[in-house]
């Protein structure tokens, strides 16, 4: 907790420079690992941006800001995720591509849920925001991916999202995997049951549990 | 909370000898307060819905119940009422009449209503004027206004008779992106300030997504139906 209150004081003063070199001395001492990173300190400092009063004209500025140092410390941490994957001896069991579907540009959950298909030892294609439809579909056709995970952050989205994943279930391979999950379906969990995905995803252990079919299929 | 509005078992459809099925089976329900959009393809039947939950038209078979009561029931005189009083429209097209001036216009509903103006009714008509940001083109005759001020005094001519629903079919289809945003806000102020419910068929998204739940018609059926939270 006392990290978490420091990372969002730091956040708040929009300070790259110190929010970086605080997380990296987090990781390195291992005060901290990437899992316990993501999930008790950068994705609750993402949810809980707020705006005071006297920034109130510019809330979306101060939010791409805080969102834009959070995506940096993200990418710092990727020589701890290999680190962590190295002392756990894991395996590389399958292949899964990360992505956000057209006009969703929200995609710094998605960028930390492919590492934790990496540390689960499945190795993970992030793609990012706003996926042209057409390069979705066609992409995990030649691809051919175990899973195929989509962060939907916007409800709007949702529309797209199930149109998606009933196109994915006619164009990519049978065993292929489809895993949903990201704010859109937080904020209402009956959204989840209206596409038909696989999985709905919420936690890394969540991610652990869904992969590890897999594993014991592939050890 | 309470459902002001809901269909069942609604059904559409147009022609005797070759029949088309615009409206397959809807099933829903609108709780009062609500702010709801309608989306779907040109074609796909959101238009007709509007219009059958406005009663400006009938469904084939199914029910569709305001407050409670199910409109079947109700003589055509008291259909009229029912539109009128709970039941405030806004359409693509604002549908002022050129003759008149702003305020004139919305002032019409109340004077179809109820015969004279009263003066409360005209400072009230001022008022709404005042909500949409139009206090000072009141007396402007509707061909004087611009795209964006005549849908905003086609929103306080809904409002004049207190409706508990909105229907809006497109109303930003002719906007461009900052009067849209401009109708956006004030469709959510009066939901906040009055609890109006609204259900506002749309194309542009950056309304749609602004609901508190969005419904995708789809070839007559519903094909997803979602809420915010």
């Amino acid at each position: 907790m006392e990290y978490y209150e420091k990372f969002t004081e730091i956040l708040e003063k929009e300070n790259k420079k110190e929010a970086v070199e605080f997380v990296l001395e987090l990781l390195s001492s291992k005060k901290t690992d990437v899992v316990g990173l993501y999930t008790e300190i950068l994705t609750p400092a993402l949810n809980g941006m707020a705006c005071s009063l006297k920034d109130k004209r510019i809330c979306v500025w101060k939010e791409h800001v805080r969102t834009a140092i959070v995506r940096t410390v993200v990418e710092c941490c990727y020589p701890y995720v290999l680190e962590q994957l190295n002392r756990q001896e894991t395996k590389i069991y399958g292949k899964a591509v990360v992505l956000c579907p057209p006009q969703e540009h929200h995609d710094l959950g998605a960028r930390m849920v492919a590492d934790y298909f990496v540390l689960c030892g499945i190795d993970a294609v992030f793609v990012g925001s706003d996926t042209p439809y057409d390069d979705f579909i066609g992409a995990v056709d030649i691809i051919a991916p175990d899973f195929v995970a989509i962060s939907v952050s916007n409800f709007y989205n949702i529309i797209v999202t199930k149109k998606l994943v009933e196109d994915l279930r006619k164009k990519a391979p049978s065993n292929t995997r489809i895993i949903i999950g990201g704010s859109a379906f937080v904020a209402n969990s009956e959204n989840i049951s209206k596409i038909n995905a696989d999985y709905y995803a919420h936690t890394f252990e969540d991610i652990k549990s869904i992969t590890s079919v897999l594993k014991e299929g592939r050890e | 909370m309470n459902n002001i509005l809901e269909l069942k078992n609604i059904n559409k459809i147009y022609g005797s000898t070759i029949k088309t099925q615009v409206l397959n089976n809807i099933n829903l329900s609108f709780e009062s307060g609500s702010f709801n959009s309608i989306i779907g393809q040109s074609g796909s039947g959101k238009s007709t819905l509007l219009n059958i939950m406005g009663t400006l038209d009938k469904p084939s078979s199914g029910e569709v119940i305001i407050n409670g009561i199910n409109i079947a029931r109700m003589t055509k005189n008291r259909l009229s009422e029912i539109r009128n009083k709970s039941i405030g429209f806004v359409f693509q097209f604002h549908y002022l009449l050129p003759e008149f001036t702003a305020l004139e216009n919305v002032l019409l509903p109340y004077r179809i209503e109820n015969g004279a103006v009263t003066k409360e009714m005209r400072e009230k008509a001022v008022e709404y004027m005042r909500l949409v940001g139009l206090e000072k083109v009141i007396n402007n005759n509707s061909t004087k206004m611009s795209g964006g001020q005549q849908q905003r005094t086609a929103i306080a001519r809904a409002l004049i008779n207190n409706p508990q629903i909105i229907l809006a079919d497109e109303p930003t289809g002719n906007l461009d992106s900052n009067s849209t945003e401009t109708i956006y806000n004030l469709l959510r102020d009066i939901n906040e300030r009055y609890g109006t419910t609204f259900i506002i068929i749309t194309h542009d998204r950056h309304i749609a997504e602004k609901a508190d739940r969005i419904i995708e018609i789809t070839d007559g059926k519903i094909n997803l139906d979602i809420k915010k939270q």
